[in-house]
């Protein structure tokens, strides 16, 4: 077991990218290679450094971005970062090692990852490949780091065929945890009637699927100085929980479980629009069992939300087996995630269950 | 009358309108202490001429088509309500030229200023502005404020796309601040997101965000710090921003934005 216990041991991006594009085995023998030069006193004097912590909460982290080489190369840098501490880290400095570090520090035992601003892959002409890249990659991360890391499925999406192919392979061969999807790809949200194919094979496989938001491209640059995801990010998880909901999605394909970022976006805090709305004679037909049966079915995690404001209205909507532990680390850490949750005011089994026993349930690879 | 927005929030403001001072006759002791709802639409017919075929969300149709004050004040009686505070709902009259904003603001304002006058203490009034003609509004502010008495003004979140920080509009909240004016807002979609979701109004997402992005424009614009003396109200319990607060603690830490926040973000927060 391959073990990188801080950012100046661990394999920084390898100074030339084309060597190493689609071949994490490249990574990770330079990785290993590296760790061999680690003396190991200077291993033990940073563990022994460490002040003594209580038991690990063995978090499992369902919001925790990877930016693998290859990936950041395909795509370029400027297409990925925004001028932002966390996607500086996220584009420039990210490696296995620093997602261990935070992990170890935070109490996570095990990410689900996805990748970081995987908007970026829509649309692009070589969107299979790179998710193929990937998928590898994190599949290999997974094993190099036994109950470390799982991934949701990068997809090339709104690519439907090119999908399907790519579920098949991350979930049948590669193991993989679920899907990711973004939650629009352009005016498509995650209802639209293009994407019954995938739900299909989704809700046949009973598969899990991660969403993650971004600012719409139609809806860039409204406020000056303020950055799509302080506002933006948001509201488009909850269009497209209503996009799930009202074409009937949701409830035509019962058996995939959703997640949602952030606490679900906006959408517990103005739910009685969406209760009001379900009323509607054409949309109460699409929800046979009614607008909240769905919305308490599925699952958010609490990136960016651990605070008064959005888990007070969270928790009022939905019951507690939904709520997930997630970090959206780079951006955010462990550490500070389970503060706010702490700090709320969960303790025993219900902090227990968000932090790790609702997640155990649904990977139970990781339990 | 079934518009969506009344309903749910029939709270007091922190200080009661300068109208309510003044001696009036009172129907009933329960008015007396009724509920003060702040958040209360009207129509006018000139002002459906214009504007009644941009009202076609079920909610604005049967108000469209069955509003008058006596409606309104059956339904406050029902609901304890003593005073309503009325306004334009979406799209108010920031619709068509300025000629026609112009002439919509005096007309609207007017016909509030005679409800108000013909049901003593059942009504007050935010103004309507032509913005964003500054000249025009200023004018128009004057006149409702001095001569129709009015409590407040009432904007929608973005006008032609224009959050209320704007610059554009600083003239404007100047005069409002040298006022120590209410600002009342109501949420209106932004025409790049409307149609969206196919099939879903924009009452249902679209607004509750739209007044998210005015409370941003007017916070990191430096509009709310530059105005301590204006009262801010922001419909529907500030649209999604409770909810994302942290998102904005955390951005009112950059160094460009907290120079508009001398006294922190929560102090403008909270004082709205």
């Amino acid at each position: 077991m391959l073990i990188i216990t801080s950012p100046a041991r661990a394999p920084h991006r390898l100074q030339c990218p084309c060597c190493i594009k689609a071949a994490p085995s490249a990574w990770y023998a330079a990785a290993k290679k590296k760790k061999a030069a680690v003396s190991r006193p200077a291993a033990k004097k940073k563990a022994k450094a460490r002040p003594k912590a209580k038991p690990s909460p063995l978090r499992i982290d369902v919001h925790h971005h990877i930016a693998p080489p290859s990936y950041v190369q395909a795509l370029g840098p400027d297409a990925l970062y925004n001028g932002s501490e966390g996607s500086r880290r996220a584009t420039y400095e990210w490696n296995p090692g620093m997602a261990i570090d935070d992990m170890d520090e935070g109490g996570t035992r095990t990410a689900i990852t996805s990748i970081y601003s995987g908007s970026a892959i829509a649309g692009h002409p070589d969107a299979r490949r790179i998710a193929r890249d990937v998928n590898e990659f994190a599949a290999q991360m997974a094993r190099d780091y036994p109950g470390r890391f799982g991934h949701f499925a990068t997809l090339p999406m709104p690519d439907v065929d090119g999908c399907l192919e790519e579920i098949a392979y991350a979930l049948d061969v590669l193991k993989l945890d679920g899907v990711d999807f973004r939650t629009s790809y352009g005016k498509q949200y995650l209802g639209d009637p293009a994407f019954t194919p995938i739900y299909e094979e989704l809700n046949r496989r009973k598969a899990i699927v991660y969403t993650h938001p971004h600012e719409p491209d139609f809806l860039e640059g409204l406020i000056p100085g303020v950055p799509g995801s302080a506002i933006e990010f948001c509201t488009d998880t909850t269009r497209t929980i209503a996009s799930l909901v009202f074409s009937g999605t949701a409830s035509r394909f019962p058996n995939v479980r959703f997640i949602f970022s952030h606490g679900g976006g906006t959408m517990p805090f103005i739910i009685e629009r969406f209760t009001r709305l379900a009323r509607r004679k054409d949309l109460a037909e699409k929800l046979p069992k009614g607008v909240l049966y769905e919305l308490k079915k599925f699952y958010y995690e609490v990136a960016q939300a651990a605070h008064p404001g959005a888990l007070s209205s969270l928790t009022g909507l939905v019951p507690l087996s939904q709520v997930l532990f997630g970090t959206d680390f780079p951006y955010r850490s462990a550490k500070e995630i389970g503060k706010g949750l702490t700090d709320y005011g969960f303790k025993g089994a219900e902090l227990a269950a968000i932090n790790r026993g609702n997640a155990a349930k649904l990977f139970p690879r990781f339990a | 009358v079934n518009c969506l927005c009344c309903l749910a929030t029939q709270t007091a403001p922190r200080r009661p309108p300068a109208r309510s001072a003044k001696p009036r006759k009172r129907p009933a002791r329960a008015v007396e202490r009724g509920r003060i709802d702040v958040h209360h639409h009207y129509l006018t017919p000139a002002y459906l001429a214009d504007a009644g075929p941009l009202y076609d969300s079920p909610g604005s149709v049967s108000l469209r088509s069955g509003w008058s004050p006596e409606v309104s004040l059956d339904m406050m009686d029902e609901g304890g309500v003593a005073t309503s505070i009325v306004s334009l709902s979406s799209p108010g009259i920031w619709f068509g030229d300025g000629a026609l904003r112009r002439r919509l603001a005096r007309e609207c304002n007017e016909y509030a200023a005679t409800m108000v006058s013909d049901h003593p203490g059942r009504f007050g009034m935010f103004a309507a502005l032509p913005m964003p003609d500054v000249d025009a509004s200023l004018r128009e502010l004057e006149y409702a404020f001095d001569t129709l008495g009015a409590d407040g003004v009432g904007f929608l979140t973005n006008l032609d796309g224009k959050y209320l920080g704007d610059p554009l509009f600083a003239p404007v909240f100047e005069e409002l601040e040298r006022r120590g004016a209410v600002v009342y807002t109501h949420p209106t979609p932004l025409e790049a997101s409307r149609g969206v979701l196919p099939g879903i109004p924009e009452s249902a997402i679209e607004f509750g965000t739209d007044t998210t992005r005015t409370i941003a424009s007017l916070v990191f614009g430096g509009t709310a710090a530059r105005t301590p003396r204006v009262r801010y109200i922001f419909s529907h319990a500030g649209g999604t921003l409770p909810f994302i607060v942290e998102r904005f603690t955390r951005l009112a830490r950059r160094p460009d934005l907290a120079e508009r926040l001398p006294r922190g973000l929560l102090h403008e927060l909270r004082r709205f």
